[in-house]
């Protein structure tokens, strides 16, 4: 039988124990038929091995979700047959390999992807309705460059937007956000300007509310601290799902962690993947509650003598009378709106916080007394919480944790906002100054189209004018979903989208036919990552930041073109080529950023090196220890906020409150107090929508980015989680299709039945590809058909987890 | 007789699943082929108290299951053709697709889900271990992936030297039916085989 | 849905009936000594006989994602209960047939054509036991139990018992006595297997892994339950009314018959694969 096969040629694997074994009979009957068995379909293909051009050349993913990953493309004959990661070294802790996560490995699929733009494209049809002709790349400068010129001649440069789009934020000549970053601002600001936006759709209510706590952005330690801590607590920070890759935190987490063997607590509605198993005690929370069980625990700690009373007299202004600044009423102060003493006259005891955070009363108890007893400790928060229509209140609460237990500036302890790392100093792409200086909030920018004439500094947040002189009239979107996807309200956003009266021109620059570009008047193709070169970098990785040298692995797609090349030929037309790209091409620029950047750090590799290497990483052993130096010298080194010390109670917010109009339901507050907000638990919708819907961040994609890759989908599908008691009463089991509705919109999608969630509490993951139908219902599970427009009351950012919902079953499984 | 095995850190999966996809990536498989598949076992429950609700033993759990390279394997013993076999010279279980038949009794047999019918090719489809990479000295594909290094692979004896003998868990088969050749680092939640407290949560996913 | 595994479903079916009817024609032929013209007389209904083990077999074939291949499934004869079911079935389809043949063609005498009868026959139980033996899968505990054998040689012997009869009926080698006789074990045997489908259910109910409930492998299992049972006393109905008149078995009514109780074997072996899993994943 053996030989029969040898001699046919077909053994091609090797040694075979079945071929041994089989019978003396088969092999009888294969002689006398004349046949060789075993029968092979296809004999010889695999002992042919042809010759191709091979070759791996380093690249990156960019896209924003916290990590920047390199990947080794796997290029043949041109094409990307795989991609691998950082395998480079032994992977030892500290030095370890920046290994891509799930969507990083399907980079190939999207490239390839069936979605991508292929040509420059012209709408032809209603906007919206996603019909477009091809044309020429000089035809779309053209249509781009005059209708821009006439809008500036008619309504100024203010009438220009710049659109929040985050899908390159790892590039550096592919930057797209923030705005005054992009090579769009750098086009736009040498012909005049554009409109800004501050904030982000990520952290818009930290970054205001905490602000006014730290002074600018919030730091805290970074999670390789957490080997030196006693006490772990997280607050709705999930990296195992929003920081994911190994260059990412869940890694850092996890190591340091189970270094310190501190005990951890998870707070959070979901029993998220950072929790799974890794956690001492899972606390489940009604959503945008954190202010409520914080005031619980401060009341604990505050009764029973448990607070750090020297630091807070020392470094924060307004905990009690003592450091309450003199413009304060009294009995302003933290302690007395902890004690009942304040305005309010109700006292924050665990049970008032139990009532509102569906928490047991014990657990709070407990919970206070760990904290006061393990000082310093790690409190950390992700951004989920923040972005909901009390955030900055409930962001700054937390940080009142840190204070109360005096962790802020020491190894082990915290500040209560969100993890930061060590970055690695890195010349970026050199801006130009701005002329214009008005600055809208980045989620203001469908009321800015249509109503732009009520918003003022007060009503509206308008930042660096009393008040918008013109309307949007052209929008460029590069590199973002927000015109649509990602943005709150889709009905709403596209009815304002419709009338091409009012914003009269919207230019995409993307990748694939997302859901906003089927709302561009003009579609410019744009390159992957894959398809040029750039330096990525930012990505969050504790003490051990990196950068990548992300290389061109195959030639452009059909005739998609860089931002660069885009940029300089609309420059061109514009009469600014030259100030635009100072006589570079992209690959000089990238040459010369970094030999401006070596200049400044001589240790660096060459910029041949870097070539070969790909990646560059610095290891430090120490970590990044939040406001250190304060710490040890308050006054030599005071904090960026008005009194250079922690403010608990905020002057500026004070008079904030006192100036700003704001709806009845709405509060700006100097302390970080509780409140009800609109479309939390209390709100009277709940007579109608009795669910609490909140979003999270999907693995299946990074936001929308890999939104349209299958393999992804059916990887990890999009399902929204519900608990088993609310799903019994609606008849609902695992699996079944339900509709999740509001006033506001329709989606349906399947239903995980799961008691890893709170009951009244349902979960969709953000970022799902908008996918309606005829009759407005969404099919894709895109969370923003069910959020709403109304901002948040301090940083007018988007509450996108504030929403109340109903659900019901549609079709059994 | 080599015998090489994976090492399955069930304390640090978080469920990425990027060890599902760099495999389907590198080998280049279609939708519904997953060489390494990543199950989500959970239960637990919440009862109402007043304004609170208290939560009981809600748990959640990943495995990373690719085929596990039994020592007895059930897909070898049933297999008419012979495709399906183990190497010698590692230990892998493999099946010749140029002999398959696809009569698809291994997936009746395999109590882990590793053979797969690949419909449009008529026959089946496994992880073979990456063996050609492991040959050259390589790891298998999704080992590497690992962002979590949840997986390792190695000789079969040397990670039980390392890390002890366990192969049995929660949603899997008791380890004695089939000798599978995987070591599994319990997570705190672990149940044990023949658990019928929870449910497998993503069974399309798998 | 139960029947995704059709062409398995009618394989094993069609392959126990075909089986079970030769061996009792045959027992029959051997034990009453019959003579060669006696043998060939058979020959019309046996193409029945032999036309429902190959309408099996190509059944079977089409179940193969690779049907071009199929003499792989050899390969492993000896070790593969699979492999050993494909071959002995094949045998005995060749030898039954070689034997049905030889009664066509009036050649060779009464002895050689009994010689093959026994070889069949001996290749036929090889055959059933190889097809029990293919599905009692440790690893599967829905089939690695008793139901599955007893099921198997229900199937043999109740569709058998009306093959055979059908057989002697139609070669009009029959008369009340003996139609009474198969009658009679018919009954026991079908009582029997309703016995074993009871318990084969009750079972059910206890199989459990982490992952599924056997109970809730196929929607509305108990309807199909009853379906399978009144296909079944239907079938037997059109067997034996016809005998309480003592009038003679048509061979009409024993076709209706035939076919009402294939069609409850259908349904249970259709249950029997949509009641697959395994112990793990």
């Amino acid at each position: 039988m053996t030989n029969i096969i040898e001699e046919s040629g077909v053994l091609n694997i090797t040694r075979r124990g079945f071929i041994k074994a089989s019978s003396a009979v088969v092999s009888t009957a294969a002689l006398a038929s004349g046949i060789s068995l075993p029968f092979r379909s296809n004999p010889v293909a695999a002992a042919v091995s042809d010759q191709v051009d091979e070759k791996v050349v380093w690249s990156a993913c960019t896209v924003n979700c916290g990590s920047r990953c390199p990947l080794r493309m796997h290029v043949q004959n041109g094409e990307i047959k795989y991609v691998e990661t950082d395998n480079i070294g032994n992977d030892e802790y500290g030095d370890h390999q920046i290994r891509a996560c799930l969507r990083g490995r399907s980079m190939r699929r999207r490239v390839y992807n069936p979605d991508r733009l292929k040509y420059p494209m012209k709408r032809v049809g209603n906007r919206g309705e996603g019909k477009f002709k091809r044309i020429t790349w000089e035809e779309a400068y053209d249509e781009v460059t005059g209708t821009m010129q006439r809008l500036i001649k008619d309504y100024g440069n203010d009438s220009i937007y710049l659109n929040y789009g985050t899908g390159t934020l790892g590039g550096t000549v592919t930057k797209s956000w923030p705005p005054k970053a992009t090579l769009i601002a750098r086009l736009m600001n040498l012909c005049g300007g554009y409109l800004n936006h501050y904030g982000d759709y990520s952290t818009a209510q930290i970054s205001a509310g905490l602000n006014y706590t730290y002074g600018g952005w919030a730091y805290n330690n970074s999670f390789s601290d957490l080997e030196n801590t006693k006490l772990n607590i997280q607050f709705g920070n999930n990296p195992a799902e929003t920081r994911m890759s190994g260059g990412g935190l869940i890694h850092h987490y996890i190591v340091s962690k189970n270094r310190s063997n501190a005990k951890t607590i998870i707070i959070d509605p979901r029993y998220t993947d950072t929790a799974g198993g890794r956690e001492d005690q899972w606390i489940p929370i009604r959503p945008s509650t954190d202010a409520a069980l914080v005031a619980g625990l401060a009341h604990v700690m505050i009764t029973e003598d448990l607070v750090d009373q020297a630091f807070l007299d020392k470094y924060c202004v307004g905990y009690d009378q003592k450091t309450l600044p003199a413009s304060a009423p009294k009995n302003a102060d933290y302690k007395s709106y902890i004690l009942g003493q304040g305005d309010d006259g109700i006292e924050k005891t665990p049970n008032w916080a139990s009532k509102i955070t569906g928490i047991p009363v014990d657990t709070i108890i407990k919970l206070g007394r760990e904290m006061g007893t393990n000082r310093p400790c790690a409190i950390h928060q992700g951004w989920g919480l923040q972005r909901s229509a009390n955030g900055e209140l409930a962001c700054r609460a937390i940080a009142m944790l840190s204070m109360l237990t005096g962790s802020v500036g020491v190894s082990g302890g915290s500040t209560g906002a969100r993890e930061s790392d060590i970055n690695i100093p890195f010349v970026r792409f050199p801006q130009v100054d701005n002329p214009i200086q008005t600055s809208i909030s980045m989620f203001l920018w469908t009321d800015a189209i249509h109503r732009h004439h009520e918003m003022t500094d007060k009503t509206d947040g308008v930042r660096g004018a009393e008040r918008l002189q013109n309307p949007i009239k052209m929008i460029w979107n590069y590199a973002g979903n927000c015109l649509i996807n990602q943005h709150s309200d889709i009905n709403r956003t596209r009815e304002i989208l419709q009338d091409d009266k009012a914003c009269e021109m919207i230019v995409v620059i993307d990748n694939h036919m997302t859901s906003s570009a089927k709302y561009a008047d003009i579609i410019l193709p744009d390159l992957t990552t894959s398809e040029q070169d750039d330096w990525c970098m930012d990505g969050k990785a504790a003490n051990m930041p990196y950068f990548i040298y992300a290389q061109k692995a195959i030639e452009p797609q059909f005739e998609a073109k860089s931002i660069y090349e885009m940029c300089s030929q609309l420059a061109k037309r514009m009469g600014v080529e030259q100030a635009f790209t100072e006589g570079r091409t992209q690959e000089q620029w990238i040459e010369h950023l970094y030999a401006e950047t070596r200049k400044q750090d001589p240790s660096l590799p060459t910029f041949e090196k870097m070539k070969e290497i790909g990646i560059y990483k610095r290891k430090y052993d120490h970590h990044y220890i939040a406001y250190e130096a304060f710490r040890k010298d308050p006054d030599a080194n005071p904090l960026n906020t008005q009194s250079g010390k922690i403010e608990i109670y905020s002057e500026q917010l004070a008079e904030i409150a006192k100036t700003w109009k704001l709806k009845e339901d709405e509060v700006i507050h100097p302390l970080p107090i509780y409140v009800d907000s609109f479309e939390g638990h209390k709100d009277p919708l709940t007579s109608k929508y009795p669910l609490q819907l909140t979003g999270f961040h999907f693995k299946a994609r990074c936001h929308s980015t890999y939104g349209n890759v299958a393999e992804l989908k059916a990887a990890a599908r999009q399902e929204v989680w519900i608990n088993p008691i609310d799903a019994k009463e609606r008849g609902i089991e695992h699996g079944d299709m339900v509709s999740i509705y509001n006033d506001r919109g329709e989606v349906r999608i399947a239903a995980k039945v799961t008691p890893r969630i709170l009951p009244r509490v349902v979960a969709l993951g953000e970022g799902a590809w908008y996918a309606p139908d005829g009759q407005k219902v969404d099919h894709a599970g895109s969370i923003n058909v069910l959020t709403t427009q109304r901002p948040s009351p301090l940083a007018k950012g988007n509450p996108q987890h504030s929403n109340l919902v109903q659900i019901k079953a549609v079709q059994k499984a | 007789m080599k015998q090489y095995g994976f090492y399955i850190d069930s304390s640090k999966c978080t469920g990425c699943k990027t060890c599902q996809l760099a495999c389907k990536d590198y080998r280049d498989l279609g939708i519904k082929q997953n060489y390494r598949r990543v199950y989500e076992y959970e239960g637990g429950s919440f009862v109402q108290d007043g304004d609170t609700w208290l939560q009981k033993d809600v748990f959640s759990y990943y495995l990373s299951i690719a085929c596990n390279h039994c020592s007895d394997p059930a897909c070898v013993k049933v297999c008419p053709s012979g495709a399906m076999h183990k190497r010698d010279e590692d230990g892998f279980v493999v099946v010749d697709e140029d002999v398959c038949i696809g009569c698809q009794h291994c997936s009746n047999a395999c109590p882990y889900g590793a053979p797969q019918f690949n419909k449009e090719a008529g026959h089946m489809t496994k992880c073979d271990g990456c063996y050609e990479r492991v040959a050259e000295g390589k790891q298998p594909m999704c080992v590497e992936s690992c962002p979590l290094r949840a997986l390792e692979f190695g000789e079969i004896h040397i990670l039980r030297e390392k890390y002890g003998t366990n192969a049995d868990v929660a949603p899997l088969p008791s380890s004695s039916l089939t000798l599978p050749n995987i070591v599994i680092k319990l997570n705190k939640n672990a149940k044990p085989t023949g658990d019928t407290t929870g449910f497998l949560a993503n069974p399309k996913e798998v | 849905m139960i029947f995704h595994e059709w062409s398995l479903i009618f394989f094993t079916v069609l392959a126990q009936t075909a089986v079970g009817g030769y061996l009792l024609v045959s027992s029959r032929a051997l034990a009453m000594g019959h003579s060669v013209e006696k043998i060939n007389s058979y020959k019309v209904p046996m193409f029945v006989l032999w036309a429902i083990m190959g309408i099996g077999f190509i059944f079977s074939t089409t179940h193969l994602g690779s049907p071009l291949r199929a003499f792989n499934a050899f390969n492993q004869l000896g070790t593969a209960w699979l492999s050993n079911e494909v071959f002995f079935g094949a045998a005995f389809f060749a030898v039954g047939g070689l034997q049905w043949l030889l009664s066509v063609l009036k050649k060779g005498g009464a002895n050689l054509q009994k010689a093959l009868m026994v070889v069949a026959m001996v290749l036929g139980a090889i055959f059933m036991y190889s097809m029990v033996k293919v599905y009692m899968i440790d690893t599967v505990p829905t089939w690695f139990n008793i139901y599955t054998p007893i099921s198997f040689v229900m199937t043999i012997v109740v569709a058998g018992l009306l093959l055979s009869q059908f057989v002697f009926v139609s070669a009009k080698d029959s008369r009340f006595s003996i139609d009474r006789n198969i009658a009679i074990l018919a009954i026991v045997a079908i009582a029997l297997s309703l016995l074993a489908t009871i318990g084969k259910a009750n079972l059910i109910g206890d199989i459990q892994s982490s992952v599924v409930k056997a109970s809730e492998l196929v929607d509305g299992l108990g309807s199909y339950l009853l379906i399978q049972v009144a296909l079944l006393m239907l079938g037997l109905l059109f067997w034996i009314v016809p005998l309480v008149n003592k009038s003679s078995v048509s061979s009409i009514t024993l076709s209706v018959a035939l076919i009402l109780v294939l069609a409850s074997e259908l349904v249970g072996r259709g249950l029997f694969y949509s009641l697959h899993m395994t112990s793990g994943l």
